[in-house]
């Protein structure tokens, strides 16, 4: 592992901060043993662990595989048209086990903590991560123990309680809930996949590079919108696009990263707008995508030098923006997302109306949450319906025919 | 004075003598992380501060849970029995 911050490099231990400076650390692997080729991946299996040697794991013994990955990447004419892009595409993150991108990083997190016979996994969650990891952990037959802030959605409470974790409900934000969850792993021996294993937790979360790539025929896109929340998984992506080139398996990359948050948490947005270099945290998020309600984002500062050296760009959705993406995107592409989704999409369509997206390019924006974790986000004129009596002639009234 | 405890990661106590919790005195953070960093010596102060002498960027101090940034930073006053906790930023999900 390579820290970040100051370029030591430490072994693949239980760690996650530099033991020189105390920044954080990455994986790195060396390119010259890695003979992964296009005709090696093509037979592979159809989900994230064909990428087995660009993950850290050393026994595929220890691999937890719920089939996590290798999901859609629909090319959307009618929303392209819609918004005036001919070349768009959305990878489709809502199918994956546990219905969100997070099972990416928890099925690689978990599988690490076997290879540490670690005795209990957990994870500090914004609601996706939670149901991930306690999946992940199930199959595992690993204890889990979830800590979420208060106001997440009951689906997802119902969804992680089904898979028998523990869940630690935190009267608080995120960022209060994951600085619990720090002490408690420090105390209690748990392994939270997204703090002391982060170093191999976000490197599943590359994978959502290299299926783009495979699927616009090994070719990196020009741009890609991400939704946002601490970071982790844009700088995974950027992360993920580099190692193919590096591999040879895409061209150069040259890629606009775009980073879309939420109105009501947008810190950094914020920070990219006044071409800040740090990144002032939010200390009471509201919006209505809970799951990319974190106020104070551990890799926002990384983001910010990566949108700048892509020439990428930052931009933020308000509520009504998110719910109305959530149903222009179900209505024409029929792919129904939750708010996280609802962001990219609603930044995405601000961007190209704007005109700061060429019609031409070639831009892939990430879905990465189910909507059905979330239906409430949805304005009520829609999902209420109204019972009629079981007569032709009251379906002639309700349809005013 | 004001006593006051402080918590350090785990991964910080390789330069506090693998202490975890201490005591001790002082009126606002920036006087304790002085005090810390002449007890500690060097190798802590390579871990917290930055070449500017600031505190780094992705380390985040809390104060009986809050974060400092959201209080006066350095200039956060102290009272009797505060708790103060060193961490790296960590990221979520
Ligand atoms: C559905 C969904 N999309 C995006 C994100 C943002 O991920 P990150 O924290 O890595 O920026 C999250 C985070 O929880 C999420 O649940
Ligand atoms: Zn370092």
């Amino acid at each position: 592992m390579k820290c970040r911050e100051c370029g030591e490099q430490h072994p693949a231990k239980r760690i996650y901060a530099c033991q020189e400076c105390f920044g954080p650390l990455d994986v790195i692997y060396d390119y010259n043993d890695i003979s992964l080729t296009k005709d090696v991946l093509r037979g592979r299996r159809q989900n994230l662990w064909r990428y087995f040697e660009l993950l850290p794991i050393n026994d595929r013994e220890n691999m937890i595989d719920l089939g996590a990955g290798y999901t859609t990447l629909q090319k959307c004419e009618e929303l392209g048209k819609r918004i005036g892009l001919k070349n768009l595409f959305i990878k489709n993150d809502t199918t994956n086990p546990t219905y969100s991108f997070k099972d990416r990083p928890a099925s690689v997190a978990v599988s690490k903590a076997l290879e540490f016979h670690t005795k209990a996994v957990g994870c500090a969650s914004t609601g996706n991560l939670a149901a991930a990891t306690a999946a992940h952990a199930a199959k595992a037959g690993l204890p889990c123990y979830v800590f979420i802030p208060e106001g997440i959605e009951p689906n997802k409470i119902a969804q992680t309680a089904a898979y028998g974790a523990r869940i630690i409900k935190v009267k608080g934000t995120y960022d209060e809930t994951n600085r619990l969850a720090y002490q408690a792993a420090e105390l209690y021996n748990i392994d939270i996949v997204n703090i002391n294993l982060r170093p191999y937790y976000v490197e599943g979360s590359k994978t959502l590079a290299y299926e783009v790539c495979e699927q616009l025929d090994w070719h990196t896109p020009d741009r890609v919108i991400i939704p946002t929340a601490s970071g982790a998984m844009l700088c995974a992506i950027e992360k993920g696009f580099r190692e193919f080139k590096e591999l040879g398996l895409t061209d150069e990359v040259d890629t606009k990263l775009v980073c879309a948050q939420a109105e009501g948490c947008a810190p950094i947005v914020k920070s990219f707008n006044t071409s800040s270099r740090q990144v002032q945290p939010i200390e009471n998020p509201e919006t209505v995508a809970h799951s990319l309600a974190i106020g104070d984002p551990g890799d926002g500062i990384y983001v910010l030098e990566k949108l700048r050296r892509s020439k990428g760009t930052a931009e933020a959705a308000t509520d009504k923006e998110i719910t109305d993406a959530i149903e222009l995107l179900a209505q024409t592409e029929g792919i129904f997302a939750e708010p996280a989704g609802g962001v990219s999409v609603a930044v995405l369509k601000k961007l190209a109306e704007r005109g700061e997206i060429d019609p031409n390019e070639k831009v892939v924006c990430y879905v990465t949450g189910n909507g059905l974790k979330s239906p409430e986000a949805l304005p009520s004129q829609i999902t209420e319906s109204i019972p009629i009596e079981p007569r032709i002639q009251s379906f002639a009234y309700v349809i005013g025919r | 004075m004001t006593e006051i405890t402080i918590i350090f990661s785990h991964a910080l106590i390789s330069a506090t003598n693998n202490q975890r919790e201490i005591r001790v005195k002082g009126e606002n953070l920036g006087e304790i992380l002085n005090k810390l960093a002449k007890r500690y010596g060097n190798e802590f102060k390579k871990k917290l501060f930055d070449k500017e002498g600031k505190i780094k960027r992705f380390i985040n101090i809390y104060i009986n849970g809050k974060d400092t940034r959201f209080l006066d930073g350095l200039e956060t006053k102290l009272k009797k029995g505060d708790e103060i906790l060193i961490i790296p930023a960590v990221s979520g999900g």
